[in-house]
């Protein structure tokens, strides 16, 4: 069974349609890229999935739950509602944001415990008396944050504050913070943008890493090096509609991509044009 | 872990520089360019101040575990002595000055109260003295003072004959009122909070301040069961066996120093734990908290919960002590323990910290008593004394070691999860 299963998305604003009809299935294990020029939806999909917008039709399965479907209220059993996105997060999905949405005056340390905290259970009273079961949980949730930035090779930054790290390490603390929510889907909106091409390489690397850790990833990108490296299996999003989708070098063949990506004369001539021609134009943005 | 985090810092310098040039944004903040003039003079002035701080403060962390429970509880000692202290030095003044330390007592605790809603949380609440209002009526109405004044007021035989029957006295378990107050505020705190979830900055400041005086109009207007504008009298003074509190200060200010410290203890835990972690989260980008697996709806409940539960303890320690309240010691600006003066309080003495808001509630009540000489010029001097202070240390006098940074040159994140639904993230 697919992990996330996304299938006739439509999600309007107004009248501006932004996803029209969007099918997509993620299997577990697999790192599934997004790619498709701007405006093309990639995140508005992102929005819908962690619950931040409701698709205007169509639904979002995630372990065989429907994500749109209303779920009870903690607390109030009876009572029904769309889900929030914390509860979408506890789930099992964990995203980090194109432009980086750092804890900017918490350390670096203290942002991942934030996400680890989407899974602890001490409340007010706990807290406020420090019971032995808290202070564990504590020890626990900072030691597991001091493995996460040893993962994405920042610990010696953890008491920094977020907003001292330099940009490619805030890209990598925020990847560290999503996974501090323990997800199954992890998902990355644009994480290589603003990076030279040494740490583009070895985001590449932790991305393969965090796979290699059994979780399945998302991911949004432009830079075509590194979508074509990492990449399982590819869909291309272009005005909200799912143009193309399948493994890196077949998408690369697609003439309908080269279209959206180069202009229909191009994509008019032998085919042979190559998408990543035009990531360098969009990858500042 | 510990050598780690000492390199971090040592290397955080060089990584500054490693920073790739093409970053297409500025990472580090920038110190405000250009100091000179007062603000200059000032900071030269007080560095060695500042430093003595410092220094005093990493020497406190660098002390083994017991040795700093015994320099805190020196500290509380110390405290405990005041009353003493100011019998021995001031005479036949001590008992006024006394009367201003219990002030500064129910202030502080406001402060506190207060600082975990706009410091921790930070969501701005003006009408927070609606629930030191609260604690104070709850008093009122469980130990049937409220009930009490109400019936002397109808000045009828029969009406007064009942008065006299359940005239209030102090029982053993009127105790439990200081808990039930915290209930009841608690709950006050989670439905005056409740309409506020979707609302931000000054939107959120403005709901709060309509529901401060939402209670005071109640009360104003409830005159059969609070007694409207005449207010409540004869609430029981407390008593601890056959020690009655009476009109004696001293025992109020260490009822209230213990009420104090017990606050500090348990918010600082609170401050440290997943609960102040998420109230940060919230403060610094509240749709990235959601995203993060944050209830930010029920961990701002809790921050007005508790900002509630700390001011219905000073309501009801202000109740008994002065035995007489009314809908006019609730204001918003003007008496003893308005909405704005206690939020001055906090930002004058620093958000986000524990030394901070007790200090600035310290200020700005003593310093208008101190110069009560020069008559109702001294209100003119608060005012410019605030100003100035603001001027030269925008962060508060003593601010927490985060609030400080986000005012050097941090950007905190203004969208709330419902904006972001309906305007894009």
């Amino acid at each position: 069974m697919p992990l996330l299963v996304a299938e006739d998305v439509t999600k309007y604003f107004g009248g501006l349609r932004a996803l029209a009809g969007v099918d997509i299935s993620i299997e577990e294990g697999q790192i599934f890229s997004l790619i498709g020029p701007n405006g093309a939806g990639k995140t508005t999909l992102f929005n819908l999935i962690t619950g931040i917008y409701f698709p205007t039709s169509g639904s979002i399965r995630f372990k065989g739950d429907d994500l749109t479907a209303p779920a009870p209220v903690p607390m109030f059993p009876l009572v029904k509602r769309p889900r929030r996105p914390f509860q979408i997060t506890r789930m099992g999905i964990g995203r980090t944001f194109q432009n980086i949405r750092l804890f900017a005056n918490l350390t670096a340390l203290e942002n991942v415990m934030v996400g680890i905290d989407a899974h602890n259970r001490a409340g007010v009273g706990r807290s406020m008396l420090g019971t032995r079961s808290q202070r564990r949980e504590e020890q626990t949730t900072t030691r597991r944050a001091e493995e996460l930035l040893d993962f994405v090779g920042i610990v010696r930054y953890a008491n920094e504050l977020a907003k001292n790290l330099a940009y490619g390490d805030q890209r990598r603390l925020e990847i560290a913070r999503a996974m501090g929510t323990s997800p199954s889907l992890l998902m990355l909106d644009e994480p290589a943008a603003g990076m030279n091409p040494a740490e583009k390489a070895d985001l590449m690397r932790l991305i393969q890493r965090i796979r290699d850790q059994g979780l399945t990833i998302l991911l949004i990108e432009h830079d075509m090096k590194v979508v074509m490296g990492i990449s399982d299996r590819i869909a291309v999003l272009d005005f909200g509609e799912k143009i193309s989708e399948g493994e890196p070098l077949e998408v690369q063949r697609d003439p309908r991509v080269i279209e959206a990506y180069l202009g229909r004369t191009a994509a008019g001539g032998d085919g042979q044009g190559e998408p990543s021609a035009s990531s360098s134009e969009t990858e500042e943005a | 872990m510990a050598k780690d985090t000492n390199k971090g810092l040592e290397s955080q310098a060089e990584a500054a520089q490693e920073a790739t040039p093409d970053s297409s944004r500025e990472v580090v903040g920038r110190a405000p360019s250009g100091v000179g003039g007062l603000t200059g003079w000032y900071r030269g002035a007080t560095q060695p101040i500042r430093d003595a701080f410092q220094d005093a403060g990493t020497r406190f962390d660098k002390l083994p575990q017991p040795y700093r429970y015994a320099v805190i509880a020196a500290v509380i000692a110390a405290f405990a002595l005041v009353p003493f202290i100011l019998h021995a030095t001031l005479g036949i003044q001590a008992a006024y000055w006394l009367n201003v330390t219990d002030k500064i007592g129910i202030a502080a605790l406001l402060a506190l109260g207060l600082n975990v809603v706009v410091g921790y949380a930070g969501l701005l609440d003006l009408g927070y003295v609606a629930f030191f209002a609260v604690g104070a009526y709850s008093y009122a109405l469980l130990t049937q003072a409220a009930r009490y004044s109400v019936l002397i007021e109808t000045q009828t035989a029969q009406a007064t004959a009942l008065a006299q029957k359940i005239k209030p006295v102090w029982h053993e378990y009127f105790w439990l009122y200081f808990f039930a107050a915290l209930a009841i505020a608690l709950l006050a705190g989670v439905l005056l909070g409740a309409p506020t979830l979707r609302l931000r900055g000054d939107y959120l400041a403005i709901v709060t301040l309509g529901f401060g005086e939402i209670i005071r109009d109640t009360a104003n207007n409830l005159h059969t069961v609070v007694g409207g504008p005449r207010g409540v009298f004869n609430l029981p003074h407390p008593a601890i066996g056959s020690y009655d509190f009476g009109l004696q200060n001293e025992p109020y200010y260490w009822l209230l120093l213990g009420i104090i410290v017990t606050w500090i203890f348990l918010l600082m835990r609170l401050n440290r734990s997943r609960i102040g972690r998420a109230w940060a989260a919230i403060r610094e980008d509240e749709l990235a908290a959601a995203a993060m697996g944050v209830s930010t709806i029920r961990m701002k409940l809790w921050a007005f919960a508790i900002g509630a539960s700390v001011a219905s303890f000073g309501g009801v320690v202000y109740a008994s002590k002065i035995i007489f309240i009314s809908p006019d010691s609730f204001r918003l600006f003007g008496g003893d323990f308005a909405s704005v003066i206690i939020l001055a309080m906090v930002v004058l003495g620093g958000m986000g910290g524990i030394a901070g808001p007790i200090v600035g509630a310290a200020l700005l009540v003593f310093l208008p008593e101190r110069f009560r000489v020069v008559g109702d010029a001294r209100f003119m001097l608060f005012g410019l004394a605030l100003v100035v202070v603001m001027i030269l240390r925008p962060q508060g006098l003593i601010p927490s070691r985060r609030r400080a940074a986000e005012l050097k040159g941090g950007e905190v994140r203004e969208t709330t999860v419902f904006e972001a639904r309906e305007h894009g993230a």
